[in-house]
């Protein structure tokens, strides 16, 4: 099997940029804290999901050092509405990703990919929906 | 006193304010520690010439150097007073820790076998050439001396010099010459000093690791070497070009531009996306979203080490 792990050591990309213009290049989109997304038919071949965190300041704990969490689930489309659909998968394992907020002087994005765990469990889920939530934890810093 | 006594360790002993005088006539002593001894007023002048070690921290009223032994190995006589370290003492001197003697205005002199040269904090104005000639210094630690405004010349490679910490120094520029020959340096911090241009050679440092330009006004990343792990960016209100890192894989893990505003983003952007595709064409598939923070009224406030941290969950907001 190939890897990209030549490309994308340890199969990561992470990047802080100031401003809120996402690329262009992303395809869905949600605004909020969370999104769905209809996964593609052909999940099994599934390398990497590639996230664009924006954070419009002010936010109400900036002072601090800030975690996020993004929860998943996978709904099978058994039924004709949306309340109807099965959970087939929840997230057991929390995507997270922590920043220190207190440096960030104006808008700022995360760009952010990754190859595995979230990829992982996902293959098998082809033309599903997945639901993204995202949690956003303030931990004070230590010595405060 | 116990005439026989050799090595008196008290660290972490923060009732200690003072040790006996007569520990100055004690011709045995090889070491003393006193580390963490935080509220020492006084100490004495030691005459003991075997003496090899000697610690002690944040006691101002230490002037001069304690110690008179040609055998020292170890000195570290942290937030002190002292204005220099005599030339005899320093010879076998393998670990140096003057950090936070703001009266120290002269590079010391003479450390011959010095490995470890811990100088920040002190009024030192200037790097003599002759350390190009310590040939076991690891690392040399020059944090905070805000009075230094130049680097030497270097001339000669460096096989030693591993750790190389100038952060905010008043340092303005480093010669290319000494870049050239910092043949082993694995960590150079440069954090928020007024350098605004990187010399070219540092792409000759073949070691380097760990590149850290917080806060400095940078204008634009040279060519660096593809040993690097790590580079600490934010803050770089001048910085607009960084092209040169696209191609050092091992950096994306991390990229911090935080407050960058000049930045041109444009060619990361698009080499990320680059690099995506690259994976993309090999399996077929790549999955986008991107979640926006508008408001969280769903903050969870949490204190680190409070059980409730990994079980706290917020509600969602728009």
């Amino acid at each position: 099997m190939l890897q990209s792990g030549e490309e994308i050591p340890r199969g990561r990309i992470q990047m802080v940029l100031p401003g809120s213009e996402i690329p262009e290049w992303f395809g869905d989109k949600g605004i909020g804290s969370s999104v769905t997304i209809q996964l593609p038919s052909n999940c099994h071949q599934l390398k990497g999901i590639a996230f664009c965190f924006v954070f419009l300041l002010p936010l109400p704990s900036q002072d601090m050092l800030c975690e996020v969490y993004c929860d998943y689930h996978v709904k099978s489309k058994n039924g004709e509405h949306d309340g109807d659909d099965e959970v087939v998968l929840a997230s057991g394992n929390k995507y997270d990703l922590t920043f220190n907020l207190k440096k960030w002087d104006s808008d700022h994005m995360v760009l952010d990919y990754s190859n595995f765990n979230l990829v992982n469990r996902l293959r098998e889920y082809s033309a599903m929906k997945l639901h993204l939530n995202s949690t956003i934890l303030f931990a004070t810093t230590e010595g405060r | 006193m116990a005439k026989n006594l050799v090595s008196l360790i008290l660290v972490d002993c923060p009732s200690l304010t003072e040790v006996p005088s007569s520990l100055q006539y004690l011709d045995k002593l090889e070491k003393i520690d006193l580390y963490r001894c935080y509220n020492l007023r006084s100490f004495p002048m030691l005459y003991s010439k075997v003496l090899r070690y000697l610690e002690i921290n944040r006691c101002l009223d230490v002037t001069t150097c304690p110690t008179i032994s040609q055998n020292m190995e170890l000195l570290i006589l942290e937030q002190t007073s002292i204005k220099e370290v005599p030339q005899s003492v320093a010879s076998k001197l393998e670990l140096l820790d003057l950090s936070g003697c703001s009266k120290m205005t002269k590079f010391p002199e003479n450390l011959e076998d010095i490995e470890d040269l811990d100088l920040s904090g002190t009024a030192i104005k200037e790097v003599p050439s002759s350390i190009q000639f310590l040939t076991s210094l690891c690392s040399l630690d020059m944090n905070g001396c805000s009075k230094l405004e130049s680097f030497s010349e270097i001339t000669v490679p460096m096989k030693s010099l591993q750790h190389l910490n100038l952060s905010k120094s008043g340092i303005k520029e480093i010669p290319l010459i000494s870049f050239k020959h910092m043949i082993s340096l694995t960590f150079l911090y440069l954090d928020g000093t007024p350098i605004k241009e990187l010399p070219l050679s540092i792409k000759d440092m073949v070691c380097l690791q760990h590149l850290s330009l917080t806060g400095t006004p940078i204008k634009a990343l040279p060519e660096l070497p593809p040993s690097l792990r790590k580079i600490t960016t934010h803050d770089c209100a001048s910085l607009e070009t960084v092209t040169s890192i696209i191609n050092i894989s091992s950096l994306w893990h991390g990229l911090d531009f935080t407050n960058c505003f000049k930045l041109d983003q444009k060619p990361l952007v698009a080499a990320m996306h680059l690099k995506i595709q690259v994976s993309l064409f090999i399996s077929s598939l790549f999955l986008a979203c991107f979640i926006t923070f508008l408001k969280c009224d769903f903050c969870v406030t949490v204190r680190r080490g409070d059980p409730t941290w990994q079980n706290s969950n917020g509600s969602t907001g728009e």
